[in-house]
């Protein structure tokens, strides 16, 4: 009984097949550096165009809607091409090669670690920009935490959406409609936190939020585990 | 059902509910009429009632089209 | 859908429109001209609503209650609907603010919570100075008829109206997802990879089409659901919108769907549609029941039945509502159900007309 029950769970795992895959997409990634100098680019002149208007932000709630505003679009800009960059005859060969699970898994994996990078970045520019007004109060441990379960729970399911605006057509609209309103619950819970950590709550009083926060994501990639397969077939 | 048949049933559903509002008149003439907020009830029950009637009209038309479509095979 | 189910449809319905409007108002309080109360003699007006104070002027009782009773010495009926009461007060008061109370044989125990500020000069941390020991008789009203709520007043009649449009859709909703997962399973069945013959294809997509079918009859209730919910919002909370997280989850609700709508028409092939749009749906669904169900009832809400709801408790208790209340669900889940049946009807139609299967 024991012993099935490990052959299921590194079945339905797939720890072999997603790391590689996720080291393809660093490879990927890495062949094709110029996408990603241009999100940084992006970042970078974002934060700046916001120092630039705004010089100094004294009001804690401007400030987090500005770093994750930033954040969002970066996801969606960063995660457009996801499935688009590796093309019609790649995505076929890993159609008969690995498991539909594990192409999305890897994916999440990847995109999660992309983005949470990207997200570091960018939270690092708005404290060397716009930092003055705000950390003296702000519980910056806290708000990273935020941001670093906020930015997987982002990557996991968009680049779920991503696959499912790809198969229909892959019109950039598409993304963004169906993405948004799929996004709104995850994105209400993380800005509360974020906002509660900036003004230096304890962490008792935001417990909950984390706790949404964690639930979201687990569903959104459980789901995609579940529907995934669905889509991948042709 | 043409579209003057459609009007004169909105309009004939329009006179049953006649007696009901006069009614309300009554009630809506009381001296705390104002503060009696029954308009936002009468206001509620004919957005849903209009929306339903919207929603069906919407069919009608579907079916219309399918009718046209099968008269002229 | 059954004939008998109609049947019972229209009756709930009908059952509802009358009994929604018709119902009394149980008599209550509705203000008092001053707002303020201080030590010593207090004169002032209270507000009655389908009150009888002339009628049964003999039995007529006031009193204030803060963290004590205090009889009012004074109180006549100075119209049906209309109260002059005097009151004296001690010099110290420990409560900051008051409620009112109005006794009568006819009308029994009325109150206004919350009505009168105590003058700040007067506010101490400690015990009253003193209190009126006065007997008050304490009676129950016990005609039928829909509860007195400060603020809603005769709006409680919407409880019949709006509420039910978000269980409709919420039912719709859910009989779309059941399909979704039906079309799926009929997927699954064939070993995987292998694409379903012609025939048990088309089959399938029934599922398919009756899933597209309770969306769009859903946003309708949806949509129905914020309109009246704007409206009594206007009259009750102030604002067309206010910033409730039941209120934001719903129109999320809306864009979820409406972006479902978006998908279904922007992909060609009937089979591609019907896969992608259960997937989708299968999606928002269980995000549309994180964002309505659990994230609500942890943060404060107006709606009732949340912290942050002063005079809505006592709401789902009463008989009298409870009475109209759950056939209105009935009857409009029955009817949002009838709707669906007819819209899928509509586009099996659509698809033998127009000749999309030979």
């Amino acid at each position: 009984m024991t012993g099935l029950l490990f052959c299921f769970i590194c079945r339905v795992l797939l720890f072999r097949e997603i790391a590689a895959l996720v080291r393809k997409e660093f490879m990927l990634e890495f062949r094709q550096r110029h996408a990603l100098a241009g999100i940084v680019i992006y970042v970078i002149s974002t934060v700046f165009v916001c120092y630039l208007t705004l010089q100094r932000v004294d009001k804690v709630a401007t400030w987090g809607a500005l770093v994750w505003i930033t954040a969002i679009f970066t996801v969606f800009n960063a995660l457009m091409r996801t499935f688009q960059a590796e093309g019609q005859g790649v995505q076929l060969y890993l159609y008969t090669l690995v498991s539909a699970r594990a192409v999305i898994l890897g994916k999440m994996l990847y995109n999660a670690l992309l983005v949470l990078l990207l997200n570091t970045f960018s939270l690092a520019l708005f404290l060397l920009f716009l930092g003055q007004g705000i950390t003296e109060q702000a519980d910056m441990v806290q708000f990273f935490t935020g941001l670093v379960v906020g930015s997987i729970g982002l990557a996991a399911m968009v680049t779920f959406i991503a696959g499912l605006a790809y198969k229909a057509g892959n019109s950039p609209g598409l993304m963004a409609i169906l993405g948004f309103p799929v996004l709104i619950p995850l994105l209400l819970s993380v800005v509360r936190f974020s906002l509660h950590a900036l003004e230096g709550l304890p962490w008792s009083e935001n417990r909950f939020q984390l706790l949404v926060m964690g639930v979201l994501t687990v569903s959104a990639v459980l789901l995609a585990a579940l529907l995934f397969p669905y889509l991948w077939r042709e | 059902m043409n579209t003057f048949h459609k009007i004169f049933a909105l309009c004939a559903l329009l006179c049953i509910g006649i007696p009901a509002f006069a009614q309300f008149e009554e009630r809506m003439n009381d001296v705390f009429y104002s503060t009696g907020k029954i308009k936002v009830v009468i206001a509620v029950a004919a957005v849903i009632l209009l929306g339903i009637l919207a929603y069906v009209w919407r069919l009608d038309r579907k079916v219309s089209r399918i009718e046209k479509s099968l008269r002229k095979k | 859908m059954h004939p008998v189910l109609k049947v019972i449809c229209a009756s709930l319905l009908l059952y509802v429109a009358v009994f929604s409007l018709w119902v009394p108002m149980v008599p209550g309080l509705t203000g008092t001209d001053k707002r303020e109360v201080k030590p010593g003699l207090n004169t002032f007006r209270v507000y009655g609503y389908r009150t009888h104070f002339s009628q049964s002027s003999a039995s007529l009782q006031a009193f204030l209650e803060g963290d004590s009773v205090y009889y009012c010495t004074e109180v006549q009926a100075l119209s049906d609907h209309e109260l002059a009461v005097e009151c004296v007060l001690p010099d110290t008061l420990s409560a900051p603010i008051m409620s009112v109370y109005v006794n009568n044989d006819t009308d029994g125990t009325i109150y206004l919570p919350l009505a009168l500020r105590t003058a700040a000069a007067a506010i101490s941390s400690g015990k009253d100075a003193g209190r009126c020991e006065v007997k008050v008789k304490n009676n129950v009203y016990t005609a039928f008829g829909f509860p007195f709520q400060p603020v809603i007043f005769e709006s409680i009649r919407n409880l019949m109206w709006h509420v039910p449009m978000w269980f409709t859709m919420f039912f719709l909703m859910f009989i779309s997802v059941v399909q979704s997962v039906a079309y799926m399973l009929k997927l699954q069945r064939k070993p995987s990879g292998e694409a379903l013959d012609r025939q048990s294809g088309v089959t399938a997509l029934v599922h398919d089409r009756r899933a597209a079918a309770a969306v769009s009859v859903g946003l309708v209730f949806c949509i129905l659901g914020l309109l009246t919910g704007s409206i009594w919002a206007r009259f009750t909370w102030t604002a067309w919108w206010t910033n409730d997280p039941q209120l934001n989850g719903a129109l999320v609700v809306f864009l979820l769907y409406a972006s479902y709508i978006v998908l279904r028409a922007t992909v060609e092939d009937d089979e591609k549609r019907a896969r992608l749009s259960a997937v989708y749906n299968i999606f928002a669904f269980v995000m549309m029941v994180v964002l309505l169900m659990v994230m609500p009832k942890f943060v404060a809400s107006l709606h009732p039945g949340k912290e942050g709801t002063p005079a809505f408790s006592s709401y789902d208790l009463d008989a009298s509502l409870r009475a109209v209340f759950y056939p209105a669900v009935a009857a409009w889940i029955l009817f949002g159900y009838w709707l669906y049946n007819l819209r899928h009807r509509i586009s099996r139609l659509q698809e033998t007309a127009y000749e999309h299967i030979p």
